[in-house]
């Protein structure tokens, strides 16, 4: 294990310097440099010429591009991501103030998604075909076909416009402030519920195919016949022996979902104007905020590359087989 | 087994599923409103008598809809022409079929976000264009965008993957690093990141930057095949046999490596679909007058609290089009590999 998880861990580091590589190419590779863009934004029109030359000589932009590079790492590895071109604040401060709003979406997305999507597979699971697996299974797989953000506008006209029962936007309503606790409570649990809505569903149709498929191939195996045949409750066989080789595969592949919720979050938290990450990121890129693209590409990109890792961790931990490899 | 045979087989088991079944016939439903949508949607006729003369303008337009077709043959007369009132003419016909939504995708007119009505079907939106001329339409974009970028991922990540897994060692560390570093970033991410320093961002742009970061996964299982059978036994023969690298790449080992891609791919153009649809929804995609999914989805959010009626046909039409792909995945992918049927029965 130790081996493995040295080689692993190892695989990292050329991984994360691809990372620098891609996020650094991507902006290098635009046209324009950040001097012009961060001339353009604020500022009175009509720069100086000498403006221009200080800026760039802010940013090391007549350096070397081998050297740009280096300095960009370097300052990345000390978590300086520099001051946003759109307010002049610090990027990582931009960044923290809109983390809770994402988060609190993800953690109620994940939590929801498990809840429902481990007790549908094992019940589908256990009853292979009968009506619950066919009609469930077939609503789920029409679920898993429709986009986040088609759902997204479904549910805001419908629920938001046409029977007004929940906020279609936002995460307060106006007058917030003036709520009591308990009011103010009240009003973000409604503006949380579309939106979670939407991230919930496409896991718990994933994930619920996920369970079913997986128990059903524990099922077929020497051991649950063994516990069978010692005369268990099915419930326990279910319950204990076959679930627990289901919920480890389906931990390290929540991990791997990681990319794909995050990407859908920059259309979602835009429609539902909410203000978490994946809002900013498309308000940095429509502002051309340079330092803040950066740093969110990056930021986004190594959590991926954490997830993918303790995934294989994880994984490797319980199925002795991955080490062999 | 020649892959001729394979092919055969492949097709004989995707047959059998009814989802493979009902894919195709949607996928190709999809493509005949593609290919005929001068007839469908069109203020032109399809075929009409004026001033004693036959005029075929409809029709005329469905050849040149053929890729470079339109470079030889010209619209048909006078009817192409941009001055004349196609719909007028029509009307003063004495014999003409017109087409069956008999409105331009892209005209203007005073009845500005209508609801459905026997005139417009699906009603009108902002400016008073059609939507049901706009869905057809569209679905030539984002059927273009689907097969194009994921054509422009399958030549990178076969040629890519392929040389990784045949030529193995560095080459093969490098190119596998790149994928997994590219592979931590969302797509949304990568084609955002890119998409916003276009200063003109048209189709061929969309279809370019989605191709070009989406190859990894292909990329990716090619590989993992090329190495598999590099060292099969046809393909040691083939060596000794004095053929090159690359003909033992692209003669023998990219054919059978071709299979699970082809399965990839069928995924891949679902998920090309709503990416698309999702960056015009952003303002990062086909450039507004044009009429794709994602920009009439974009009009139906500005204006959902006076026309909510405009919402539904484009998310109908990104979801039965991205359900198609999904059902032809899977099916392709029990026919190509049919352990995992068990699982997906």
């Amino acid at each position: 294990m130790v081996r493995y998880a040295a080689k692993r861990i190892g695989l990292v580091v050329p991984t994360l310097l691809g990372i620098t590589l891609v996020t650094f190419a991507m902006i290098r590779l635009a046209p324009g440099d950040p001097a012009m863009a961060a001339m353009s934004r604020g500022g009175p029109a009509g720069m100086s010429a000498q403006t221009y030359a200080r800026l760039r000589d802010h940013y090391g932009l007549d350096e070397p591009v081998w050297r740009q590079y280096l300095l960009w790492v370097g300052q990345v590895a000390r978590l300086d991501f520099g001051r946003s071109f759109h307010d002049g604040r610090k990027v990582t401060d931009r960044i923290a103030e809109r983390l809770p709003a994402t988060l609190s979406l993800a953690g109620g997305a994940v939590f929801l998604s498990l809840a429902l999507s481990i007790p549908i597979g094992l019940r589908s699971a256990r009853r292979r075909d009968g009506p619950f697996d066919t009609v469930i299974g077939t609503i789920l797989y029409a679920l898993y076909s429709v986009p986040r953000y088609v759902m997204a506008m479904i549910l805001i006209v419908i629920v938001g416009v046409e029977l007004e029962w929940l906020p279609p936007y936002g995460m307060t309503s106006e007058g917030y402030a003036g709520m009591s606790l308990p009011g103010k409570a009240a009003d973000l649990a409604k503006h949380f519920v579309l939106i979670v809505v939407c991230f919930t569903y496409p896991l718990v149709a994933y994930q619920s195919r996920f369970v079913r498929a997986n128990l059903l191939e524990v099922m077929g195996q020497d051991f649950i016949r063994t516990a069978r045949s010692k005369g268990l409750a099915e419930s326990k066989v279910v319950g204990k022996h076959a679930m627990r080789n289901t919920l480890i595969p389906l931990i390290t592949m929540m991990a791997l979902l990681v990319p794909s919720v995050l990407g859908g979050s920059v259309i979602l938290e835009t429609m539902f104007d909410w203000p978490g990450i994946g809002q900013l990121f498309f308000q940095a890129m429509t502002q051309r905020d340079y330092p803040t693209v950066m740093a969110l590409s990056v930021i986004t990109a190594v959590v991926v590359l954490l997830c993918t890792l303790l995934a294989d961790l994880a994984y490797a931990l319980v199925d002795p087989r991955v080490r062999y490899d | 087994m020649s892959p001729a045979g394979y092919a055969a087989l492949v097709w004989r088991r995707f047959r059998k599923r009814r989802q493979g079944r009902a894919g195709l016939a949607v996928l190709i439903v999809l493509l005949l409103i593609v290919l005929l949508r001068p007839v469908l949607a069109s203020p032109l006729p399809v075929v009409c008598k004026y001033d004693g003369q036959w005029h075929f303008p409809g029709l005329v337009e469905v050849v040149r809809s053929v890729p470079l077709v339109s470079q030889v043959v010209g619209p048909s007369r006078p009817f192409g022409l941009p001055s004349f009132d196609a719909r007028a003419a029509a009307e003063k016909s004495t014999f003409a079929i017109k087409a069956l939504i008999p409105y331009d995708p892209l005209a203007y007119s005073d009845a500005v976000l209508e609801p459905p009505s026997r005139a417009h079907w699906l009603g009108t939106d902002d400016v008073g264009r059609d939507v049901a001329a706009r869905l057809i339409h569209g679905a030539g974009i984002s059927l273009g965008v689907g097969f194009g970028a994921m054509g422009v991922a399958a030549v990178v990540g076969l040629l890519l993957g392929a040389w990784a897994g045949y030529a193995r060692g560095w080459t093969d560390a490098v190119i596998c690093r790149v994928i997994e570093a590219m592979m931590c970033f969302p797509a949304f991410f990568l084609i955002l990141s890119v998409m916003v320093w276009v200063d003109e961002p048209g189709i061929g742009h969309v279809i370019i930057v989605i191709g070009v970061t989406g190859w990894t996964p292909i990329a990716r299982l090619t590989r993992g095949e090329i190495l598999r059978l590099r060292d099969s036994e046809f393909a040691v023969a083939s060596r000794a046999l004095g053929a090159t690298p690359r003909r033992v790449v692209f003669r023998h080992l990219l054919p059978n490596a071709l299979a699970p891609a082809v399965v990839t791919i069928t995924f891949g153009i679902a998920h090309v679909v709503l990416l698309e649809a999702g960056l015009s929804w952003l303002g990062f995609g086909a450039p507004p007058p044009s009429p794709s999914w994602g920009n009439m989805l974009r009009s139906a959010y500005d204006h959902m609290l006076t026309a909510p009626h405009l919402v539904y046909p484009p998310c109908i039409a990104i979801f039965v089009t991205v359900l198609t792909y999904n059902w032809i995945g899977d099916a392709l992918r029990d026919a190509v590999d049919p352990r995992t049927g068990i699982a997906h029965a």
